[in-house]
């Protein structure tokens, strides 16, 4: 295989070689021919790149003189330098190549690859003769796949003929197997089968070979050892029964020592079985030990191997059981001596021998017993002849009458009494020996040998001989001498005792808890419950005590509970109920404690009836219980109790709703960590302290503590020192809630400063905040600004939709405004619509100042462009807002205020929605106006005013009648005319004195004409003011005047302006057809200029229409006015009015006029405002 | 005992006969096969292949890249049976699928917008003044195409149409030496003409996916290396991921390639569009057929133009498997 391989491999390399020279010889002629002739790479770059179609090909490339890649399989390399970019180029051989200009190819050292370097003779530079440069082709030919192919090749060959030479393996061993394996198996089995005791198996292997003789041997081997083993059996079965049949245990051991054989009695005494036991060593079963040492016996058969003698084995051995039980036995063992004189076992034979044994040891044991009892007993025991001589003395009666026992062998029993004691007892055995029977008890006094008295007690028993002749007595006597004196000594204890109980204090019972009856009274007991000691003596303490106890027990049940816990000798004290002959049921104090009986369960218990004691702690409690509840329960008094440490120990209601600590969250806390602000700890502790150390008292005061949510809680704090039981002291605060006075404090304050439906500060408050402002803006030389704000239609709103709406509308508009200026600023309402802002800490420069101010006034106008949304309506609202900047305390908080209430009425003039600045020009225009209003009241008063007539003529020329127009003539301006003072007249009501005014002189003049011309047709035109003319009382103000001055009213001619005709239709119809009525004529003024309706002219009782005089100006001008002029003119005629032309100041004017239909002139034209006087001249 | 033993001596066997079986089967299908070789000209669609060779995807023991000058080289390549895997435009894969050899589609590598340029020198600032000029057009069928949509749009009398059709590399030479009034050229050669002198007169934009630049394999090697090729496909779409998210540090990769500033070769992907593996799934799977209509009628077009002699086939021009494998996901 390997030869295969490296001869496979020789022949690519050898192959690879030549094709690589082949396809380079192509290659380098082509391209130097391609160099040579077209001076590019053109076809040389494909059929370079043809090369990396090949397999092989791990690069291909051509190099420059230098050794730059000109061409290359792999396009990145292009440019770069071989040597750089190409894996085992090597640049020495390649120059070499380039001198010798001969191909070098040859296998590289890793027999990997063939790597070629060809000469390449470049381009000619354009066809000189030179020598041309030399590049190189140098090819990187891969042989490594084909290599590995034929490595491949060779293994895949291996592997197959592995597969094959395996199989063949495999068959054969078949083979063998069926001819050879499988018979010999077959015998092997068969000899297993024999040798694990199947005896007479056959071989079943026919035929002539070796394999066939060699089962035909087996067989009759097979036979004979059957019949062998037949004949074994039979013999030994009889040897067993043999063995059996003997009466003592058999064990037989072979000479190593192990058992061969044994019966079934020593089988039981070792306790093995026969199967067991074969085989073992007979130390295993046969495990001896020596009884006084409890150590492991000799081992018989060993001796008897080593001795070739018979072995006795000794009495005290004891066999051990495999059971554990134990036999004592007596054996022996023999040695099995063969013919050769060998030994070839050992026979042992052994038997039970326990129940001997036991019977000898009991005997022993029981006459050891009495001797030891005898000898130890308290007592002496002696034994007398029936003359009453000792012959028998315990040892003992030396230490008790002071005589060895040989001392008084021979002497009587009576020589130890005194003589008395002697004689009374001659007599007492005399009768005992004639009733023969046994005596007990008998005290009697024995002399010491010293000489002082023993008290004695003797028991004991006549004997007698065969015939009941009386051979004598044994008895025993004890020394009772110190019993009787202890008896004696309880005697006097008792009586002590006794006296102590009747003497007693208190009842005292004796309660035998074995019959569960009282044993002894006291006198105390008899009268506590009135029952006389025979009838006591009877009763349980059932019988003393109700069915149950204070606490619901039974008295049964407690009184077992109370008797559990005296039993360890403590004793124990408790309350119970008693109960008396009459059935009353009373407390009591029981003590109990068992009195120390060894026989007897005695219970001693002392009743003291405290039943007074009771009602007294019950009153107490009582006392108690209600005070503490007053203070627990006072409503809104917190009162607490601390101890001296300041833990809480008293929290009543008003105490938890106070501070929101629960009492059980409260008690045992300290104080320092649940009320006590930490800013005033300190301070509080050292108070407590002082108060606790010196007595220096807290004073009550007002306190600001701590809520458990942290908040801070106003309360009213006095303070009480008491002592407690303990006499210590025990600090208790009485703290009144203060929340309420400083909530209602807080409510007035409130409604003093702030505007109670949009909370805002009020006029007071921002007027404060304005004064504090002032003085900063002085200091710190910046500038403020005040926005004066006031919503545009906001009356219409109210009025159309309700106050209650209109509350909603302010609250919002607040809100919105409040939203768009910084928390430092003051935004407060005035009253009605009016919202003022004071901006603080504007800029130094006032320019700035302007612009942040203008700016916030914008952002405010600008949040309202979105609608109010005020269920159900959906408003848009304006503010005009007017703004006054100052830099200096320089003037009053008011006058700051009122500069920008101007500001903003000029706002509101100019255009609603607007922002006007405070300017000083501004100023003195309102203080014009002030000093008009001011001059207009004292003007009425100073009576400044009069009136000055327009004469009206007809076509004729005629004076007809006259417009009285008023005139002011001002102490100082002169003569001021209507336009310059009307609006503020308006505006402050003086319009409607004037108005009255101008009425009655009206009317005056009229009847001071009357009387000195009476031409009816003519007639007096006053000017009514739209105020005038609503007032309610104006028809009965009119007829006033006309009575007043007794004139015509028919002359009379009131002149209202459209707007009035139309504000009010209803009240304007009503109106004037009253006065109608009177005969007073109706003009309307200024007709054209405003805005009327056909309808409403229709249903007035109009007389006359005067057209304006802007109108009648433009005659001849413009065509337009011409043509509302006729159109009046058609009007008025179709309504059957008359038509005033005023203003008429031209010939043309007249001209058109007459010529469109108008009848009555006025102006200046015909005449100038005259005086009366003038008038009544033109008149007269 | 015996038996037994023969028993385990049968079982070795069996073993060692199955083992070395198994490992014949195994050692012969991973066995060195030949590297499929793939043949790219040079195209800026086709360079996320180099890319993708550049960042590890390839395993170079199965696939070898072969470089080779134009689509030129590539048709011939194939043709010669030299060639495995190949990319081509969707034109070039009709010609050849015309004269009978059995390529399939496994993947669209780009769509050219605008990428197939008119360059022509400043002299001839309308298409209209190149008649009678000397045009040269690459001698693929992306520049025969640019022709007969060119006269489609402009209607320009056929100009006299460069007899010595030339390659891409040939074209920079010949404008430069002014051996042709105008070329036929794409984009990455735009790039290396934008230099003063050179302007782009038409571009084929206008006829927005008509050249559909596609990797083909031969039908029988897709059979035989299914994985191998899907492996490729793998790797094209790992590589485009990698281009579209880290264009700056893949164009490093790739400019050295084709001998072009980074900056330039980025100009030159601008009108093309290279389809992810999700547009590859739209345009390739059945469901869609749009590459499979836009084949048809490119067939029908050429066929009409006389640029094929007749309209091959196209039922299995197309297979999906690749592209849904999900270990593209």
């Amino acid at each position: 295989m390997t030869y295969q391989y490296y001869a496979q491999i020789s022949n690519l390399e050898q192959t690879s070689l030549i094709k690589v020279k082949q396809h380079l010889a192509v290659l380098q002629g082509e391209l130097e021919e391609e160099f040579s002739e077209y001076n590019n790479y053109k076809h040389g770059e494909r059929a370079v790149s043809a090369f990396g179609l090949m397999h092989e090909t791990r690069s291909l490339t051509v190099l420059d003189e230098n050794n730059r890649i000109l061409l290359a399989t792999k396009y990145h390399w292009k440019r770069q330098l071989a040597e750089e970019v190409i894996s085992g180029f090597d640049v020495h051989i390649n120059n070499k190549i380039k001198i010798k200009q001969l191909p070098l190819i040859f296998l590289a050292q890793d027999h990997m690859s063939v790597k070629a370097y060809y000469p390449l003779k470049l381009a000619y530079n354009s066809g000189q003769l030179q020598i041309p440069s030399m590049g190189t082709l140098f090819f990187d030919y891969d042989l490594s796949m084909a290599r590995m192919q034929i490595c491949n090749r060779i293994i895949i060959e291996s592997i197959i003929f592995a597969i094959v030479g395996l199989l063949f393996m495999g068959v054969l061993i078949s083979l063998l197997n069926a001819l050879v394996g499988r018979p010999i198996k077959h015998m092997s089995d068969v000899m297993t089968r024999l040798t694990n005791g199947e005896l007479g198996v056959q071989v079943n292997e026919q035929g002539q070979g070796e394999l066939a003789l060699l089962g035909t041997v087996f067989n009759k081997m097979s036979t004979q050892i059957e019949e062998n083993i037949t004949k074994l059996r039979r013999s030994e079965r009889n040897l067993s029964v043999t063995l059996d049949s003997i009466g003592d245990a058999v064990i037989v051991t072979n000479a190593a020592g192990e058992i061969i054989r044994m019966n079934s009695i020593s089988a039981s005494l070792t306790g093995w079985t026969v199967e067991g036991a074969i085989g073992q060593p007979l130390g295993k079963v046969f495990n001896i030990i020596d009884l006084a040492t409890r150590e492991p016996a000799d081992d018989p058969v060993g001796k008897v191997l080593r001795t070739r003698n018979i072995v006795e084995i000794s009495n005290h051995t004891a066999l051990i059981s495999n059971d554990g039980s134990e036999y004592q036995i007596a054996d022996s063992a023999a040695p099995i001596i063969g013919k050769t004189g060998k030994i070839s076992g050992v026979i042992l034979v052994f038997r039970d021998v326990t129940e001997e044994y036991t019977l000898q040891s009991a005997l022993r044991e029981s006459e050891a017993r009495f001797r030891s009892l005898v000898e130890t007993t308290a007592d002496w025991i002696w034994e007398v002849d029936s003359y009453g001589c000792y012959t028998y003395v315990s040892p003992r009666c030396l230490e008790i009458l002071g005589y060895h026992h040989d001392e008084l062998i021979g002497k009587t029993l009576f020589d130890l009494m005194p003589k008395d004691e002697a004689k009374r007892f001659e007599e007492e055995f005399l009768i005992i020996s004639k009733e023969k029977k046994v005596f007990t008890g008998l005290e009697n006094i024995n002399l010491h040998k010293k000489g002082h008295s023993l008290i004695m007690e003797m028991s004991g028993v006549p004997f007698f001989d065969l015939q009941g002749e009386l051979l004598g007595y044994r008895g025993i006597d004890r020394d009772i001498t110190k019993r009787k004196r202890e008896e004696e000594a309880l005697r006097i204890t008792n009586n002590c005792f006794r006296t102590l109980i009747d003497y007693a204090p208190e009842a005292v019972t004796i309660f035998d808890q074995d019959n569960m009856l009282f044993d002894d009274v006291n006198q105390n007991a008899l009268d506590l419950f009135g029952i006389s000691r025979e009838d006591f003596l009877k009763c349980g303490f059932a019988d003393i005590s109700p069915s149950f106890q204070a606490n619901n027990l039974s008295t049964n049940e407690a009184a077992r509970k109370y008797i559990k816990k005296i039993e360890d000798g403590r004793q124990c004290t408790f309350e119970w109920l008693h109960k008396n002959t009459q059935g009353e049921v009373f407390p009591c104090e029981v003590r109990l404690v068992r009195l120390p009986s060894t026989d007897r369960k005695l219970i001693r218990s002392s009743i003291i009836d405290i039943s007074m004691r009771k009602k007294a702690e019950l009153a107490l409690a009582e006392s108690e219980n209600r005070f503490r509840q007053l203070f627990e329960q006072l409503p809104n008094i917190a009162v607490q109790g601390y101890n001296k440490d300041r833990k809480v120990i008293f929290w009543n209601i008003a105490s938890e709703k106070l501070y929101g600590f629960s009492k059980e969250e409260a008690l045992g806390a300290n104080i320092d960590n649940l009320i006590i602000p930490r800013e005033i700890l300190d301070q509080v502790v050292q108070a407590i302290d002082q108060w606790v150390a010196r007595g220096i008292p807290i004073p009550a005061s007002e306190l600001a503590l701590q809520h458990k949510d942290g908040s801070k809680v106003f309360v009213f704090s006095s303070h009480v020192m008491l002592n407690n039981a303990l006499g210590e002291p025990e600090l208790y605060c009485i703290d009144i809630d203060l929340s309420e006075r400083l909530k209602a404090q807080a409510e007035i304050e409130q409604l003093a400063y702030f505007d109670e439906l949009t909370k805002l500060p009020n006029r007071r408050l921002f007027l404060d905040r304005l004064n504090e402002e002032m003085v900063v803006v002085e200091r710190h030389s910046i500038c403020g600004a005040i926005l004066y704000m006031d919503l545009d239609n906001f009356k219409t709103i109210n009025d159309s939709l309700g106050h209650s709406f209109g509350d909603t509308v302010l609250q919002q508009v607040s809100q919105r405004i409040q939203g768009q200026i910084r928390s430092e600023d003051t935004l407060s309402r005035f009253g009605g619509d009016e919202f003022v802002i004071l901006l603080k800490d504007l800029s130094e420069n006032t320019k700035l100042a302007v612009n942040q101010a203008q700016f916030v006034a914008e952002k405010i106008q600008n949040t309202f462009s979105r609608p109010i949304n005020a269920d159900p309506h959906e408003l848009y609202i304006t503010l005009s807002i007017g703004i006054s900047l100052f830099s200096g305390n320089n003037q009053s908080a008011a006058e700051l205020l009122k500069q920008a209430d101007t500001a903003m009425y000029r706002a509101k003039e100019r255009d609603r929605n607007g922002i006007r600045f405070f300017e000083s020009a501004m100023q003195v225009t309102a203080n014009a106006r002030l000093m008009l209003e001011k001059d207009l009241r004292l003007a009425l008063l100073r009576e400044e005013f009069f009136l000055s007539y327009q004469p009206q003529v007809n076509l004729t020329g005629k004076l007809i009648g006259v417009e009285a127009l008023l005139r002011w003539k001002h102490p100082v301006r002169g003569i001021v005319f209507p336009g310059e003072f009307v609006s503020v007249a308006e505006e402050t009501g003086i319009i409607l004195q004037i108005g009255a005014w101008v009425l009655k002189t009206a009317c005056e003049q009229l009847s001071y004409w009357e009387e000195s011309y009476q031409d009816r047709a003519f007639h007096i035109a006053v000017n009514v003011s739209p105020h005038q003319f609503r007032m309610s009382d104006f028809v009965v103000q009119v007829e006033k005047e006309i009575e007043r001055f007794g004139i015509d009213p028919t002359r009379l001619t009131l002149e209202v302006t459209e707007s009035v005709v139309i504000d009010n239709i209803k009240d304007t119809v009503k109106k004037m057809h009253a006065l109608k009525k009177r005969g007073i004529c109706f003009s309307i003024d200024d007709f054209g200029t405003g805005y009327s309706s056909l309808n409403y002219l229709k249903r007035l009782p109009l007389n006359q229409l005067k057209i304006d005089q802007s109108f009648v100006r433009d005659i001849n001008q413009d065509q337009n006015d011409e043509a509302i002029v006729e159109t009046i003119i058609t009007i008025a005629h179709i309504l059957g009015l008359n038509v005033v032309a005023e203003g008429v100041e031209k010939q043309e004017q007249i001209s058109f006029l007459i010529e469109k239909g108008c009848e009555i002139f006025q102006g200046y034209y015909f005449d100038e405002p005259l005086s009366s006087e003038q008038i009544l001249e033109k008149l007269v | 005992m015996l038996n037994s033993s023969i028993k385990k001596l049968y079982i070795l066997f069996s073993i060692g006969i199955i083992g070395l079986i198994g490992f014949l089967a195994l050692f012969n299908s991973s066995s060195t096969k030949l590297s499929l070789r793939v043949g790219i000209s040079q195209w800026p669609g086709y360079e996320t292949l180099f890319l993708a060779r550049s960042l590890g995807h390839i395993d170079s023991s199965s696939i070898k890249l072969v470089e080779l000058p134009s689509a030129t080289e590539v048709i011939q390549a194939l043709r010669s049976g030299s060639l495995e895997v190949a990319t081509l435009t969707l034109g070039e894969t009709l010609s050849l699928l015309a004269i009978g050899i059995d390529l399939t589609v496994v993947a669209v590598m780009d769509i050219s917008l605008d990428a197939d340029t008119k360059m022509t020198q400043p002299v001839f600032n309308s298409l209209y003044r190149l008649e009678g000029k000397r045009i040269s057009l690459e001698t693929t069928t992306a520049g025969g195409i640019v022709r007969s949509s060119e006269h489609e749009q402009v209607s320009i009398k056929p100009t006299v149409v460069a007899d010595d059709p030339l390659t891409i590399n040939e074209q920079t030479q010949s404008i430069a030496s002014k051996k042709n009034d105008a070329v036929v050229t794409f984009k990455s050669i735009k790039a290396h003409f934008l230099s003063p002198g050179v302007v782009p007169l038409f571009d084929n934009s206008s006829n927005p996916g008509r050249i559909i630049n596609v990797l083909v394999v031969r039908s029988s090697t897709l059979k035989t290396d299914t994985s191998t090729i899907c492996s490729l496909v793998a790797a094209q779409f790992q590589a485009l991921t990698y281009f579209q998210n880290y264009p700056r540090e893949a164009i490093q990769l790739m400019a050295p390639r084709l001998q072009i500033l980074p900056r330039n070769l980025l100009q030159s992907y601008l009108g093309l569009s290279l389809p992810d593996i999700v547009t590859n799934r739209k345009i390739l799977r059945k469901s869609d057929d749009s590459l499979h209509i836009s084949a048809k009628k490119l067939a029908d077009f050429m066929f009409k133009k006389r640029l094929i002699n007749d309209v091959p086939n196209l039922t299995h021009l197309i297979d999906s498997r690749c592209i849904d494998g999900k270990n593209l996901e």
